[in-house]
């Protein structure tokens, strides 16, 4: 080996492992390197400059974005015990210059753009949001975890310490992890030249990176740094050993593309540190790690006795009874179990399943209570009021230009009109901001459906609202992304589905395609669990709306048609259980619902447009044979089966003879009067037309009226008169001749008997004259 | 063969147990037979050094067992948790047999269960004629343990009034019995403890108290974590199942098993396999233990009434039986689960037939 650049003191660690960042801290003081290097991006170099400022306190993420366009960006956080941050403090404490070596963020930028525009014919891949890590294989994106879990160990963290404790001279250590990492990556480039292409172009990025880096430790010794440390995630270090290959590195690396970036410190939180958020070199429990990293672990009774006592603590707060002989018990438990395992120590999981064992009485439960604040934590960083300020607040005031609305302060009436796209634009941003909680608008005015193409916006820009900006970007860089974002959480957290309903229509208006489908899937989750089908019919009609005026938007309507669907389908299975055996008050509720629930899928069924929208048929069909089981259910509260019986007479699927015979079994003898009446509350409730025109139902409730028994009427009185009651003016009124003309109808029927045919012969010649008509003509009629 | 319609685990497994007893080189508690490592083998399978094969016992989580056992090692006693047919009893068989080398020193809790149960009776003949003594002191299982450093078994913990439950707590804190009328009192020997179940399900029946909760290391065995592993359960017990109840069918069909098993994860968890579609659960259980018994019912159907090869027919009235415990609701969730899932799934159209024909006749 020729001897231009000697080898590196390479330090290959975990992202975030206070094991790592121990052994790096210790390594460091005793190297006393002249320079550090750190697998970070170059664009950040500026703000290591804040790491000195006390303001500045972990968790804290380096923030690079492209101003032109910022959903491409790349977060970097640090926690206290994250090696690279230990690494950078070290190096201020020692006044060696600390360098950032990774390929910069903003060729990164660049080339997934190129990649995105190569590949737009097939599908177009969103920039990842976060770390590069994120969509490496797993392997790659924790070898140490790997490498723990194959030497039998569930925490890679546990298996790190034990192997450091076991050693004096942490610099062997590393470079046993660089022999390792050389095994396990040729392992891995075996297995991986077989796939597919994404993952080639994934690797030839991470080919990329660590040519930059060789470059950047080259140009370290050739500035005259002697003993030069490089901290890098342990995966890397095979490739940075060998630092011989200069000009193949220098064409790789020639020519790349770059693009404009900004970069700024932005407050972090262990929640976001978690694996659990989606980053993807995060951390399954950053609050161990910061226990691990605080409990320094030269005494490891300390280390399980801690853990348990905060556990126990937690839970307390939560005003669960957790005794101190209980921590005893369960720090027995754990060294017992550490040992049946073959531990010299207990490790997380050991603490965990013995505090299970021991407090929770074997339940899951109480520990996931306390689980979140215990494994992750609600600690948040902070950063100088004096670092630049958020890429959303840089978009918002994009928006603001182009869209022509300025912040006032002053408070003013905004009148937009949808058919423009300028109003429309508008109108989408005020929705997304308030979906952000950036009250800058509220709205006034709502119009439902697609007639209604104005809103009305009152407009006030508070100063504090700079604040709520800072305080949205957290779930994106653009509005629209963190709109997204925020209500797509938010359809995750809802419990009420109707409110969930509402929330998916909001996002309609904010033109959210995204978010609607989050909050639509959502839906349809719930809907499988309610189990009150009147919750499920609430949440209905808000759905039709979508469908029926949401294309008109973009809306994935297949999306829409399935939820429905699956709601449809649970309604009409619950529906006729829900209708049996319940109060009066309730039977009023649900007979409502059944109306708005009928207009609905009447609507689904008659488009303006005169195409029915897809499924409708089925639907329709479903909603009436439901219809028909509650008509026909012996247990139907009679209100409703009335009800259930107009609308299948509506839609003429029960004939008049049919309404007629269910009439009269609602109205037998033997049912009770006052169910009947309610019967007929429901049949008849808002129209009496049917009675002026349907002679036969008419005279079947005239009869049954009249032969009820003077007390039974006193009773059903007051029920029919409120049914009566909801009819229009004229229909009362010709009803009430029709009862008051029974009388004569009667009289005339006696009329007719004794007809007398020679009175009558008397007029006929008259009228064959006014008629015009011969004589025998008549005769022959 | 032994004319026994069931054995005990030490009678059954004995040559597992000495094998085990001959290969084990670790360090073993007192009274202990076996060391932990060598009773975890014994509960989870394995092969020994001289290549001897120890069959599973409990198939799951392996940690489960480890914190049983460590449990036992701390001498606190063992309380397993879980709702019906997920192995408790077995598993409590399987380590005091393994532990002691004897699985009979076993209190069965029941709403009945006596003080004189837990602590000791008298046999009253010998009580008249001699007055208290010794000879006319008749020993619990419990208190046989306690002499001979084993370990006890109660079963159902919870079902027994809260009065009789408080005794063990004075046993399990003070690891002695006192006998007044003799004026003695029996010393537990190292190596004592107890392993109780209970039924999570009817927890309220009879609450154990704080102070004997405090008492207990308790384990939740769970229901079978993954679909392969309960396929695995339901089909390795219905073979054994089958060989002793001498069912002429052939061997169950995979296919089947998978789809029972499928069926009954889907509904417990409220989630269908693919994740994509949440579902209600009905109030039944749907254990393995009855997956395993409607494979069973359904081969014997298949075997006396059919053609021999278990089909759709044969499960359905089993598994729809073993589903709908509660004739409203469950049957709801039953129907929804028919209409939106199984009718959709591809391959399944035999098994929605076979469930709609059940259930038109049954109403």
């Amino acid at each position: 080996m020729s001897s231009k650049y000697p080898k590196p003191h390479l330090m290959g660690v975990r992202h975030h492992g206070p094991g790592s960042a121990r052994t790096v801290r210790n390594a460091l003081a005793d190297l006393k390197p002249d320079i550090v290097l750190i697998e970070g991006p170059p664009d950040g170099q500026d703000l290591l400059a804040w790491a000195a400022d006390a303001d500045l306190v972990p968790p804290v993420a380096m923030l690079i974005y492209s101003p032109k366009e910022p959903s491409q960006a790349a977060y970097y956080p640090f926690a206290r015990f994250s090696p690279e941050w230990q690494a950078v403090q070290q190096a201020r404490r020692f006044d060696v210059p600390v360098l950032f070596i990774d390929l910069p963020q903003a060729t990164q930028f660049a080339l997934e753009r190129r990649a995105v525009q190569n590949h737009a014919h097939s599908e177009p891949t969103t920039p990842d949001q976060d770390d590069d890590l994120s969509s490496l294989a797993p392997v790659r994106q924790d070898p140490l975890a790997w490498v723990a879990a194959a030497a039998g160990y569930a925490d890679s963290e546990r298996w790190w310490e034990l192997q450091i404790e076991e050693r004096r001279d942490s610099r062997h250590l590393f470079s046993a992890i660089s022999e390792l990492m050389v095994a396990l990556r040729s392992e891995v480039d075996s297995e991986e030249s077989s796939k597919q292409d994404a993952e080639q172009s994934q690797q030839s990025n991470t080919l990329l990176r660590e040519a930059a880096m060789r470059e950047a430790i080259r140009k370290a010794y050739d500035q005259d740094f002697h003993r030069v440390a490089v901290v890098c995630g342990a995966w890397h270090t095979p490739a940075l050993m060998d630092l011989e290959d200069q000009k193949g590195d220098r064409a790789l690396l020639a020519k790349l593309p770059s693009t404009d970036v900004a970069a700024t410190w932005v407050p972090w939180t262990y929640k976001r540190l978690a694996t659990r958020s989606g980053y993807g070199a995060g951390i399954s429990s950053p609050g161990w790690y910061h226990h691990l990293w605080d409990a320094q672990t030269d005494n490891d009774s300390r280390l399980a006795s801690g853990w348990l006592t905060r556990i126990a603590q937690l839970m307390r707060a939560e005003g669960l009874v957790i005794s101190s002989a209980h921590v005893i018990e369960a720090v027995r438990l754990a060294e017992a179990l550490a040992a049946l395992r073959g531990r010299p120590t207990p490790g997380l999981d050991e603490l965990m399943e013995s505090a299970q064992s021991v407090f929770c009485f074997g339940e899951s439960l109480p520990l996931a209570v306390v689980g979140e604040k215990l494994l992750i934590g609600d600690t948040l960083g902070s950063v100088p009021a004096a670092v630049p300020t958020v890429p959303l607040q840089a978009d918002l005031s994009r928006l603001q230009k182009s869209l022509r609305l300025k912040p006032e302060a002053a408070a003013r009436d905004l009148d937009l009109d949808l058919r423009r796209p300028i109003g429309l634009g508008r109108s989408q941003l005020l929705h997304r901001l308030s979906l952000l909680d950036i009250n800058w608008g509220v709205f006034r005015v709502e119009g439902s459906g697609r007639g209604t193409f104005r809103e009305n916006w009152k407009l006030e820009w508070r100063p504090d609202l700079a604040m709520s900006v800072i305080e949205a970007s957290v779930w994106g860089n653009s509005v629209e992304d963190a709109a997204t974002a925020r209500a797509s959480h938010q359809a995750q957290a809802e419990r009420n589905l109707a409110d969930l309903t509402r929330l998916a229509h909001t996002l309609l208006l904010a033109n959210l395609p995204d978010a609607l489908s989050a909050a639509l899937a959502r839906v349809s989750e719930m809907a499988a669990m309610a189990g009150d089908v009147r919750v499920l019919m609430a949440a209905f009609p808000p759905l039709v709306r979508i469908l029926r005026y949401g294309d008109v938007r973009g809306t994935d309507v297949e999306m829409v048609t399935h939820v429905l669907d699956g709601l449809g389908v649970r309604i009409c299975i619950g529906l006729p259980f829900a209708c049996a055996g319940i109060a009066d008050e309730e039977a009023v509720g649900i007979s409502g619902q059944l109306n708005h629930m009928h207009q609905s899928i009447s609507l689904l069924e008659s488009d303006p447009d005169g195409r029915p929208a897809n499924g409708a048929a089925e639907q329709l069909e479903r909603w009436l044979s439901a219809l028909a089981t509650i008509a026909q259910g012996t247990q139907t509260h009679a209100l409703i089966a009335g009800r259930a019986c107009r609308l299948l007479r509506d839609r003429k699927l029960y004939d008049s003879t049919e309404t007629a015979r269910q009439l009269s079994v609602a109205l037998s003898a033997s049912a009770a009067p006052l169910k009947a009446a309610h019967w007929i509350d429901g049949f008849l409730r808002a129209s009496g037309t049917i009675l002026l025109y349907d002679r036969h139902l008419w005279n079947l409730i005239d009869q049954w009226v009249t032969n009820l028994p003077a007390d039974l009427f006193v009773e059903t009185l007051p029920l029919l008169r409120r049914t009566f009651a909801t009819f229009t003016q004229p229909e009362r009124r010709r009803l009430g001749e029709m009862a008051a003309g029974r009388g004569r109808a009667a009289q005339a029927n006696d009329t007719e008997q004794q007809f007398d045919s020679n009175r009558a012969a008397l007029v006929l010649p008259t009228i064959t004259n006014l008629l015009g008509l011969q004589e025998e003509e008549m005769d022959a009629n | 063969m032994t004319l026994l319609l069931r054995q005990h685990a030490e009678e059954q497994f004995a040559e597992e147990l000495s094998a085990l007893e001959r290969a084990d080189a670790h360090s073993r508690p007192p009274s202990w037979r076996l060391s932990p490592w060598a009773v975890e083998t014994y509960l989870m399978g394995g092969e020994l050094e001289d290549g001897f094969q120890i069959e599973p016992k409990y198939f799951g989580n392996r940690r489960l067992i480890q914190i049983a056992i460590a449990t036992l090692t701390t001498e606190r006693a063992l309380l397993l948790l879980g709702v019906p047919g997920t192995a408790k009893t077995w598993v409590s068989e399987h380590i005091s047999a393994a532990i002691s080398g004897d699985s009979t020193l076993l209190i069965q809790g029941t709403a009945g269960t006596s003080e004189e149960t837990l602590r000791y009776g008298w046999n009253y003949a010998r009580l008249l004629a001699e007055g208290p003594s010794q000879e006319a002191l008749v020993a619990s299982p419990l208190m046989r343990a306690m002499s001979a450093g084993a370990v006890a078994r109660v079963e159902e913990l919870t079902r027994i009034p809260a009065d009789v439950q408080d005794t063990l707590i004075s046993i399990l804190s003070e690891k002695s019995l006192p006998v007044p009328e003799l004026n003695i009192e029996v010393r537990a020997q190292k190596g004592f403890n107890v392993i109780a179940t209970a039924n999570s399900q009817d927890r309220g029946v009879n609450e154990l108290s704080s102070a004997l909760k405090r008492r207990f290391n308790t384990v939740v065995l769970p229901l079978p974590a993954t679909a392969e592993e309960e396929v695995e359960i339901v089909l390795h017990r219905v073979e054994a199942l089958g060989r002793t109840l001498e069912l002429p069918a052939e061997p169950p069909a995979l296919d089947e098993v998978r789809r029972i098993v499928t069926i009954f994860r889907e509904l417990r968890s409220g989630l269908t396999a693919d994740g994509r579609t949440k579902i209600k659960s009905p109030s039944s259980t749907l254990s393995t233990a009855e997956a395993i018994s409607v494979v069973s019912s359904g081969l014997a159907l298949a075997a006396h009434f059919g053609d021999g090869n278990m089909h759709a027919g044969d499960v359905a009235s089993g598994l729809i039986g073993a589903v709908i415990k509660d004739p409203v609701q469950d049957r709801i969730v039953w129907q929804e689960y028919m209409e939106t899932v199984v009718r959709e799934r591809k391959g399944w159209s035999d098994l929605y037939r076979a469930g709609r024909d059940v259930e038109a006749t049954d109403s």
